[in-house]
């Protein structure tokens, strides 16, 4: 009943420890992201092919779903039924989301699989945008219909060029399906799919850009040069000076207003990709020029008009952005005391990157992000975690029509603060330390030792108790307690038998041990000693110091010890003698009793 | 089976236990490893002693006890140190 409570705490303990290791693992308890990179065996080259077959069971009808989705998308908006391609696409989404979640929890690192999966995050980006222009243009086909039937030539204007606008922007869309061509289908191949679903998907896909081709041009033509003749007492019109720029090149339109009574300067709207980006004075000849450098442009192809007095538009120029190379330069990391500085510069082959966002990196993940200044350079102190780490920053923006890009990883060591004070001062040369650590060496030592020397409260037995023979048995009530806590010790005194006496030519008198244990038995009623049981025969003797027996008792153990301790069989003689002097206790035993 | 058995077989059981926590939480740190031991031995030889006698393995252990008290002061000192350092 005592161990229960220490049981119980014990096994308190014991949760509360596993509950604080779990609590300082924090989330998730399987995976830690800071440990992530130290573990040196994270990815097993060796079993990678093995666990690749394993893995491809599960992985296989995910993949013939994602392939045959997009045509059935495309296939769908091409029969214009909006509702369906709503469903069709959040099923889409769904699916992509199941692949993405089981290449993390399967933690695939094969590069098909991460190719493809990458391929079909941009087809899904692809098609999103070709149901969003798509219907858009259905919306403008509406309208036209509405403001040609009003006869409202400016907004049939501005509905043209907004349908130049999405149908360059479906060509782009049709480009770059075309680009995910190759890593779908040989990833199909791979698994023995079917990826003819996604050929046809391509042919649809191109019918819808066919169509609207088509249909822009006839809307084009109808606009310009059917309905409104009488607009051509006004002329504008536009040049780009170079069709083809890159990032921090120069979009330059230059143009002209002619207009029959032109009386002094003039305003012209410019628009790029349908956005007005702003108005522009015309010289005394009605010439206007506009420029702009190319930083947050996307990729791509991009349109230009221009607009005077929102009712006279100029032809539609198109311009492409081209990607643009970048290489990001990171000097080694300085690392202070409590941060790790991080420098660098972003630039392309022809010019600096101002005002990009770049990304520190330490062992896979994100610690900060950073925007260059002006002149292409960044500066950041970042904290990072005592310990080993591999950092690195990295440049990737979808806006910026330039290439993403990394630099040199270092490999650094970030010291903790008791770390750096040994190292920079010495651990002792602050009186503070050398105090706290006497004081706690002083401490746990005091306790150690009180631990060692500490004496555990419980029960403790009761040391020997014996009684002259004059005094008979004990009847002070300590004795009495004594004898209530050891309930046996009266049973034991039952055993002793009445008559304590073996004769010569009885049948133990040869027997040296039994007649140690009766002459102990006498010895111990006479004395009322408690425990005879456990006395030695040089215990019998000491216990009987100084009584009138003892000369008697003391000899019958010495040569109790002799003969029977002394490793040699014992002889007649030997037994004889130890039995003369068991005998001679005896009647002094009974000479005192009489 | 004997005490002493049941000791060794109960510590041994609480380090692999620690270990295999702290493999699983991907943390495995020296301090807290012998923190937990520490605890661990300490209840062990509690509910292993007797008040009546004391096996001489019994004594080693608290000997060695007294070397981990010891040494978890250091470790408490290094930890305020850092603290105050910071």
């Amino acid at each position: 009943m005592r161990r229960l409570p220490a049981l119980l705490a014990s096994s308190a303990l014991i949760i509360t420890c596993l509950v604080l290791i779990a609590m300082q693992s924090g989330s998730p308890l399987l995976y830690s992201p800071r440990s992530d990179a130290l573990a040196n065996d994270h990815v097993n080259t060796a079993a990678l092919p093995r666990v690749s077959e394993d893995r491809s069971a599960q992985v296989l009808p995910l993949i013939e779903d994602l392939l045959n989705s997009p045509g059935s998308l495309v296939l769908t908006i091409k029969a214009n039924d909006y509702e369906n391609v709503a469903r069709e696409l959040e099923e889409y989404r769904h699916l992509s989301r199941n692949l993405d979640s089981l290449v993390i929890n399967l933690d695939m690192t094969e590069s098909e699989i991460a190719d493809f999966r990458k391929a079909n995050s941009e087809n899904l980006y692809i098609l999103t945008e070709l149901f969003n222009g798509t219907d858009r243009w259905e919306e403008l086909k509406t309208l036209e219909i509405r403001y040609r039937e009003s006869g409202d030539a400016q907004m049939l204007t501005s509905i043209t060029y907004e349908g130049e606008f999405l149908r360059r922007k479906i060509q782009d869309l049709y480009r770059d399906y075309l680009d995910q061509e190759d890593v779908m289908v040989i990833t199909g191949k791979k698994f023995n799919l079917d990826t003819s679903p996604y050929i046809q998907s391509e042919r649809d896909f191109r019918d819808i850009v066919h169509q609207i081709e088509a249909g822009q041009e006839d809307r084009a033509s109808t606009v310009v040069n059917g309905l409104f003749p009488h607009e051509n007492r006004y002329q504008l019109t536009i040049n780009l000076v170079d069709s083809k720029v890159s990032y921090a090149d120069r979009v330059q339109v230059i143009g002209q207003i002619l207009i029959p009574r032109y009386s002094g300067p003039e305003s012209v709207d410019i628009f790029i990709d349908s956005q007005k980006v702003g108005g522009i004075p015309t010289a005394d000849d009605g010439s206007f020029s506009y420029s702009r450098v190319v930083e947050q442009d996307t990729e791509g192809t991009h349109t230009v008009f221009a607009v005077y007095k929102g009712s006279v538009f100029s032809e539609i120029r198109t311009f492409v952005v081209e990607a643009g190379a970048t290489s990001l330069i990171l000097e080694p990391p300085e690392i202070a005391e409590r941060y790790v500085g991080f420098r660098g510069t972003l630039r392309t082959d022809t010019a600096v990157v101002g005002n990009a966002p770049v990304e520190i990196i330490s062992d896979g993940k994100r610690v900060t992000m950073v925007s260059t200044d002006t002149a292409g350079n960044f500066n950041i102190d970042a904290k990072i975690l005592p310990g080993d780490h591999k950092v690195k920053a990295l440049f990737q923006a979808d806006s910026y029509p330039l290439s993403p890009s990394e630099s040199v990883e270092y490999d650094i060591t970030v010291l903790d603060s008791l770390s750096l004070i040994e190292r920079e001062a010495g651990l002792f040369a602050n009186p503070l330390h050398i105090g706290i650590l006497v004081a706690s060496i002083s401490v746990s030592c005091i306790v150690a030792l009180f631990y060692l020397r500490r004496r555990r409260p419980g029960f403790i037995p009761p040391s020997p108790v014996f009684h002259l023979p004059d005094s008979g048995l004990p009847v002070d009530s300590d004795n009495t307690e004594r004898a209530l806590i050891i309930p046996h010790t009266q049973e034991q005194e039952n055993n002793i038998p009445a008559v304590l006496d073996v004769q010569v030519g009885s049948a133990h008198w040869r027997d040296p041990s039994h007649l140690f244990l009766t002459l102990r038995k006498a010895v111990s009623r006479h004395l009322s000693f408690l425990y005879p049981g456990s006395l030695t025969p040089r215990e019998l003797c000491s216990l009987c110091k100084n009584l009138p027996f003892s000369t008697a008792v003391c000899r019958f153990a010495r040569d109790y010890e002799h003969f029977v301790y002394g490793g040699q069989e014992l002889s007649g003689d030997n037994r004889e003698t130890i039995h003369a002097a068991y005998s001679a206790a005896m009647e002094s035993l009974e000479g005192i009793d009489h | 089976m004997m005490k002493k058995h049941l000791a060794i077989s109960a510590l041994a059981a609480w380090v692999i236990l620690v270990i295999g926590f702290m493999m699983l939480a991907r943390t495995l740190d020296l301090e807290i490893f012998f923190v937990l031991w520490l605890i661990g031995i300490l209840i062990i030889v509690e509910l292993a002693s007797d008040h009546t006698a004391t096996p001489r393995y019994l004594s080693i252990l608290k000997m060695v006890i007294a070397s981990g008290v010891i040494l978890f002061g250091v470790i408490v000192a290094r930890k305020i140190m850092e603290i105050l350092s910071q």
